[in-house]
């Protein structure tokens, strides 16, 4: 099979999972299709630096967070911590009921900064450890972890029906 | 495996992740890393410009010099794409003659992009001039959407997340201003009118497009929306706009979305099983007609961002025959860009052989002059202004 086709076959394939990641890391349909559009377009360049095709998805995945944390260096600038977080979910409200949960933890990740919401879409979306997330971030596992600590301690804030299972920050 | 304690989080994220549409971008991906070759040598440049404070000559000198800057063997692909069989059907005529010799042509500063993976280089060369000069260099990602205002003043590029629209002096100021935010920067590239004072953009937030003024940044809609549209050009006299639609074929409508008409002989590339890529130019109307320069990727081939730039050709925007200099030419694809300029057909036609060429050609397809460019371009794509 030709580089191009290789390519075409994966990027074809693997869009729908990338595209998931890159809207927990965006908010934003639009932006997802940005970002992954990005991603692939990187990875097609390198592909033939790549020895193993089945390595394009880990190089894509690591552009796509490189691209954001880059996103996150350029806007660091203009970015500022603001005192109001959205509204907490009210109280009795069924925290069983999806769609909400869903409105919820949008709202929730968009308040936070790119990298703390970029930690905790690797950690606890894509199940990567401490330093798997580090090595993609490229900062330290200490950044890691302070990030996630911050980005947790902002989501229990926001979501306290969804607190519980972060009270306890546990390392792989 | 979730970390135990955070099974309850992870279950939200993946919902929430579902929420996201499926979308297919293997072809944008594709037209994107046609801009983002490994054009080391800009960044090379840009590296020094940014030590040495702005010192273009010596940009300049090592742009020239940098290895790694010669075309491919082969002519015609960028570094890194596989060779390219340029279709000739029907066979070139006798009167092509891309050896022809003459005074250099005067076509004016020519402007380029190029980039590497971190940053991209916008440069200048006027034939005749034995060096390019870097002029600005720019984030990575205006690789795939900056443009130069017609009048050489001015470049645009957008950035995201936000959809920023960036406009930034030519003329050696170092900075920047964001006209504004919410512009799509992937699919309609912003577009130079030809009076150098507006944009034609798509606002995200309302999906219409416009033009933006390029001193308040206020948008304002077609009032008759160009939906949908992909990859537009205006025409070099300003009286056209022509851009891709969604199934592939090309329209040409008036400046204010009016009049939208598709051109026939796009029909039959698509039913050759090729694709419209990206529009680089279209000529002035004044004749009613303008002939409009694009890539055409070969039989079966997606836009993979190689072949898309070696298969191109000039249609009439009428009835879709081939221009007048594609004629003569006798080839219907043949690797060359061409940027139209003034009221007519009147055009600068860059030869992607090796080495690439540039060459000024009249309204009657007549030869005014021709030189090569510098070996340091041949990776660079020409900008159509």
């Amino acid at each position: 099979m030709r580089p191009v086709e290789e390519f075409s076959s994966f990027a074809r394939s693997r869009t729908p999972a990338l595209l998931r990641s890159a809207y927990l890391l965006t908010g934003d349909q639009h932006l997802a299709e940005d970002l992954v559009q990005a991603s692939l377009a990187r990875t097609y360049v390198a592909w033939r630096r790549l020895k193993d095709p089945a390595n394009a998805e880990a190089y894509t995945r690591k552009v796509m967070y490189r691209l954001q944390v880059s996103s996150w260096r350029r806007r660091r600038m203009r970015e500022s911590v603001t005192a109001d977080v959205p509204e907490p979910r009210r109280a009795g409200a069924d925290p069983t009921d999806a769609a909400d949960v869903r409105i919820v933890l949008r709202a929730a990740l968009l308040k936070l900064p790119l990298r703390q919401r970029a930690v905790l879409v690797l950690r606890f979306f894509e199940d990567h450890t401490e330093a798997e997330a580090a090595e993609l971030l490229e900062v330290t596992v200490g950044t890691v972890k302070s990030q996630t600590a911050k980005g947790l301690a902002r989501l229990r804030a926001i979501a306290p029906e969804l607190a519980d299972p972060y009270t306890q920050e546990r390392s792989r | 495996m979730t970390a135990p304690g955070y099974e309850r989080l992870h279950a939200a994220m993946a919902d929430l992740a579902a929420d996201v549409a499926p979308a297919d971008l293997h072809d944008r991906a594709l037209r994107t890393s046609r801009r983002l070759r490994r054009w080391r040598t800009t960044a090379a440049v840009a590296a020094v410009l940014v030590v040495a404070g702005g010192g273009t000559a010596t940009a300049a000198r090592l742009l020239a010099a940098a290895p790694g800057g010669t075309p491919p063997a082969g002519g015609g692909g960028w570094s890194g794409c596989p060779a390219v069989t340029v279709p000739t059907d029907p066979a070139p005529a006798s009167s092509y003659r891309p050896e022809e010799t003459g005074p250099a042509p005067e076509t004016g500063p020519l402007f380029y992009l190029g980039a590497d993976g971190s940053s991209t280089g916008l440069v200048s060369w006027t034939p005749g001039q034995s060096e390019p000069v870097l002029r600005r260099s720019l984030p990575v990602e205006a690789v795939g959407n900056a443009n130069v205002s017609p009048d050489g003043r001015w470049v645009s590029w957008v950035t995201s997340p936000d959809g920023a629209l960036h406009l930034a002096p030519l003329d050696g100021g170092k900075t920047d201003r964001v006209l504004r935010t919410g512009v799509d920067g992937r699919l309609l590239e912003p577009a130079w009118a030809r009076d150098s004072a507006r944009l034609l953009v798509r606002d995200r937030l309302t999906d219409r497009v416009g033009t933006v003024d390029i001193t308040s940044g206020n948008f304002t809609s077609l009032p008759t929306d160009l939906k949908d549209a992909r990859h537009a050009v205006w025409s070099a006299d300003g009286t056209a706009i022509a851009f891709i639609a969604p199934d592939g074929g090309v329209v040409v409508s008036n400046p204010d979305g009016s009049g939208q008409r598709r051109i026939p002989a796009v029909a039959d590339f698509l039913t050759e099983g090729r694709k419209v890529a990206s529009l680089q130019s279209m000529s002035g109307t004044a004749a009613g007609d303008a002939a409009l320069n694009l890539y055409v990727t070969a039989p079966g081939q997606e836009p993979d961002g190689c072949r898309s730039l070696v298969s191109n050709t000039t249609v009439r925007t009428g009835d879709g025959r081939q221009g007048q200099d594609e004629a003569q030419r006798g080839g219907r694809y043949r690797p060359y860009q061409a940027t139209f300029r003034g009221q007519r057909f009147s055009h600068v036609d860059r030869e992607l052989g090796h080495p690439r060429r540039i060459e000024l050609i009249g309204d009657n397809g007549e030869f005014l002059g021709g030189t090569d460019e510098p070996p340091g371009l041949g990776d660079y794509l020409l900008l159509n202004n």
